[in-house]
């Protein structure tokens, strides 16, 4: 790869080392954009610091003066790698989303209910079912006998997204102990961790559909308000 | 140069030394009315002289220029007397208005409003001015950004930036030392805007935004009017002349509604013209508060929606800064810092930040002292219309700008050509129709083959560029966008051809166009004038109005400037008896 504007050979960035212009790349990932190691733990306050330094150096306003047309586009479409890069990787299940992506395993993801709720899934889902039919029919009474039930369900849902957390460290540990040493480089790790992560992040999901639910059939006030019964 | 185009008034600043500037209008005045005359014989008339001489012409006269772009045909009706133009939308999308005898599309009105602006900026420093930074209200969809962007062009602006209102006024709020984390409200007389940004030595970053048009100080003006107009036909039964009434109304509605803001009370009378009495009415503060609940409920809901959209508790924030006409409005600060849990800051001049915001956008584009980088955010979510109507969001709101998305469709029937995508816009929580895009040319294969790749892209202004390919044989795909308000993408790509090629024209020639246009409307307006006045004229004000105007007309096709100038100024002065005659006897006069 060379760069647009002097020719000279690209290492793998978003802007050219020598004359500093912006690069029109779609081809870099998303840590690679960012010059970041592809490491899971990152402190949100560095990996921001890295997307605003890039952005004070490749955003389209800095080429305004330049009155050339052909900077501007290259530079609206770094910043906009760069806006999506930062986007991707800025909160850790995005993080976890984007390496099982970025090597081919996002497809294989679904809900799935994680080992802890596994009995008590059909329960939940069946006081869920009265407690949002009450609420949408305005049956105040129905809803208040299935508060207490929700409740402790709740907790349980709860223990189950504790739990949840702690196989997710687990995970980062695995695989940023296997970015080791050579930090710009993907990591080998075994097949078994794809299939543990990607399990994960379908008992993430469930649990996170759950818990919306939850809170709302916790609530009564926001559908009277939403005026939706009488 | 900085625009700060607003619903009820405009200004212009721009960067002198290390701070601002602002821009005054031929009597010295900095807030430039956004009203529009225009005349049959292409004669124009804009900001103040025209908001002054609207009583005389209100089918001529616009006024609240911008928000004919995303105003409704409905809410134009529903304003009858108050809005006298026939209105039409052409094309499907973009308002046509009668003006000056002539159907008109709103973009040609805003874009002749936005060259008065321009020739102002140009006359007051003496120099040509090609580019522009323009304030927008945060809820224009990308669509109305477009149009705003072509308008500024159509203007004769080279290269336009545009800037969310709470943006710029963030930007001004930093000049003067502001930092950390703030929520910006501009309300005003069309629009409400917020923002929450991080302030920082070297960004400022949007970290949420939202806006509304449903909040706008004009909807009191309009109550008011209509109540007092009301009570002036239970007076005096039918009433003629409506649309003069109606305007003179509006004028004094707005008066009315800062008096009652500021004292709690105030008190509109109103002589009727031939003996018929007068009209009087006392409102008073739990009026205003009656017609200001729903817009309080409005802009607490976009409170809500700012913050949660931020992910932020009320009191996460440092600093509340407010802009705009409404806010001087001590209810509605009040509302607003109890909205999102803060006391508003002190000694800010709320009427002008967004235009000096504006003009150090300008500044940090010129690497003009400011190394300043601000990082704006998509103010409407975009999503797409999947299998059974159910619409996913392909670009959340509040993104950083600019971003991008692919779509991937294809086709399901044999040798199809052509497929529609439905593309929608959330600025609340609903979404709704924003454009639909006709892809064509696709090559002929079978069902579900076709890999069409559409792009969605919009760029640091909020536009929106779409592009479309068929991905399995690399071909360009045919792309027709048809906004829901807005222009279709031929006709901007039509409009943008036929634009005049940049000329390096002296600001003296632009001085002379401008008083063409106004000797024009001047002309014009004083031939409709003495028809309907023929049999009130004395014999002497007739010759003296028609020696005075083909002085004017001789003139006015030399280049002599100031002669021109003292032309018509003499014709006015010639007619001013008649004009007063003429508002006379259409209206009323106002008392107090």
């Amino acid at each position: 790869m060379k760069c647009w504007n002097c020719q000279s050979a690209l290492d793998e960035a978003l802007l050219c080392a020598r004359c500093g212009m912006p690069q029109p790349t779609e081809f870099l990932g998303a840590f690679e954009v960012l010059g970041l190691a592809p490491r899971l733990n990152w402190d949100a306050a560095e990996l921001q610091r890295s997307y605003e330094q890039l952005a004070q150096k490749c955003h389209p306003d800095l080429f305004w003066a330049h009155m050339d047309e052909r900077v501007l586009t290259a530079a609206r479409r770094a910043m906009r790698t760069l806006n999506d890069a930062y986007r991707e990787l800025r909160d850790p299940i995005g993080r976890l989303r984007y390496v099982l992506a970025a090597t081919g395993h996002s497809r294989e993801l679904t809900r799935t209910v994680p080992d802890g709720l596994q009995e008590s899934a059909q329960i939940v889902d069946r006081v869920l079912r009265t407690v949002e039919k009450a609420r949408s029919s305005a049956d105040r009474e129905t809803w208040e006998a299935h508060q207490d039930h929700l409740a402790s369900l709740q907790v349980q849902v709860e223990k189950a997204q504790e739990h949840s957390e702690s196989v997710r460290a687990g995970l980062v540990v695995e695989w940023d102990n296997a970015v080791g040493n050579a930090p710009m480089a993907w990591p080998q790790v075994s097949d078994g961790w794809y299939e543990q992560a990607i399990r994960w992040l379908g008992e993430r999901e469930y649990l996170d559909a759950l818990t919306t639910r939850m809170h709302t059939g916790r609530d009564w006030q926001e559908v009277s308000e939403a005026g939706s019964v009488k | 140069m900085a625009f700060d185009f607003g619903t009820s008034a405009s200004r212009i600043a721009y960067a002198r030394g290390s701070g601002s500037a602002l821009v005054t209008d031929l009597a010295g005045d900095a807030r430039i009315p956004s009203v529009l005359a225009v005349s049959a014989g292409g004669g124009v008339l804009a900001g103040a002289q025209a908001r002054d001489r609207q009583m005389l012409h209100p089918e001529h006269t616009v006024l609240s220029i911008r928000s004919l772009l995303t105003a409704s045909l409905e809410e134009l009706g529903e304003r009858g007397a108050f809005f006298p133009h026939q209105i039409e939308t052409a094309s499907g999308s973009m308002l046509r208005i009668n003006a000056g005898g002539r159907m008109r599309s709103a973009i040609e009105l805003v874009a002749q409003y936005l060259a008065f602006l321009r020739r102002t900026a140009e006359i007051s420093l003496e120099r040509p001015v090609h580019s522009a930074v323009v304030t927008v209200p945060v809820c224009f969809s990308p669509f109305d950004r477009q149009v705003m962007r072509l308008a500024a062009r159509m203007a004769g602006f080279q290269r336009v930036r545009l800037i969310d209102e709470p943006t710029a006024t963030a930007l001004a709020w930093v000049a003067s030392g502001g930092r950390g984390r703030i929520a910006v409200c501009c309300w005003g007389a069309g629009y409400l805007s917020a923002s929450i940004l991080e302030l920082k030595t070297d960004l400022v970053k949007v970290i949420a935004t939202a806006g509304t048009k449903s909040a706008g100080g004009d909807l009191i003006d309009l109550q008011i009017a209509r109540d007092f107009m009301s009570r002036i036909r239970d007076q005096v039964g039918t009433l003629q002349h409506e649309a003069h009434v109606a305007r003179h109304l509006l004028g004094v509605a707005e008066s009315a509604k800062r008096v009652l803001a500021e004292r709690g009370k105030a008190e509109i009378s109103v002589q009727l013209a031939g003996g018929a009495g007068v009209v009087r009415h006392t409102y008073t503060a739990e009026d205003l508060k009656s017609w200001l609940a729903p817009l309080v409920a409005e802009a607490e809901q976009l409170c809500d929606r700012l913050l949660s959209d931020a992910g932020m508790l009320k009191g996460d924030i440092d600093t509340l800064v407010l802009a705009g006409g409404m806010t001087r409005i001590a209810d509605l600060s009040t509302h607003l810092s109890g909205f999102l849990g803060r006391s508003v800051a002190e000694g800010f001049n709320a009427e002008e930040a967004a235009v000096l915001g504006a003009c150090m956008r300008a500044r940090i584009l010129n690497r003009d002292g400011s190394d300043l980088l601000v990082l704006d955010a998509l103010p409407c979510g975009l999503g797409l219309e999947g299998a059974g109507g159910s619409v996913s969001a392909i670009l959340e709101r509040g993104i950083a700008l600019p971003a991008g998305k692919r779509d991937i469709y294809t086709t399901y029937l044999e040798r199809q050509t052509q497929v529609a995508v439905q593309l929608f816009g959330n600025e609340g929580l609903k979404w709704a129709p924003l454009a639909r895009i006709e892809l064509s040319q696709i090559p002929p294969m079978k069902a579900g083959i076709p890999a069409l790749e559409v792009s969605f892209e919009p760029d640091e202004d909020g536009i929106l560029e779409i592009s479309a390919n068929e991905t399995t044989r690399s071909k360009p795909l045919g792309l027709d966008v048809r906004p829901a308000r807005g222009l279709a993408s031929s006709v901007v790509e039509a409009m943008l051809e036929s634009l005049p090629a940049a000329k390096e024209s002296g600001f003296q020639e632009e001085l002379y166009l401008e008083l063409r246009q106004r000797s024009r409307f001047v002309l014009d307006t004083l031939r409709e004038l003495a028809r309907r006045s023929v049999g009130v004229m004395t014999r002497d004000e007739r010759q003296l109005i028609d020696k005075k105007s083909r002085e004017l007309e001789e003139v006015m096709e030399g280049a002599d400037f100031a002669e021109m100038r003292a032309c018509i100024q003499e014709l006015e002065e010639a007619a001013r008896p008649l004009m007063q005659r003429d508002i006379d006897t259409s209206l009323l006069s106002l008392l107090q």
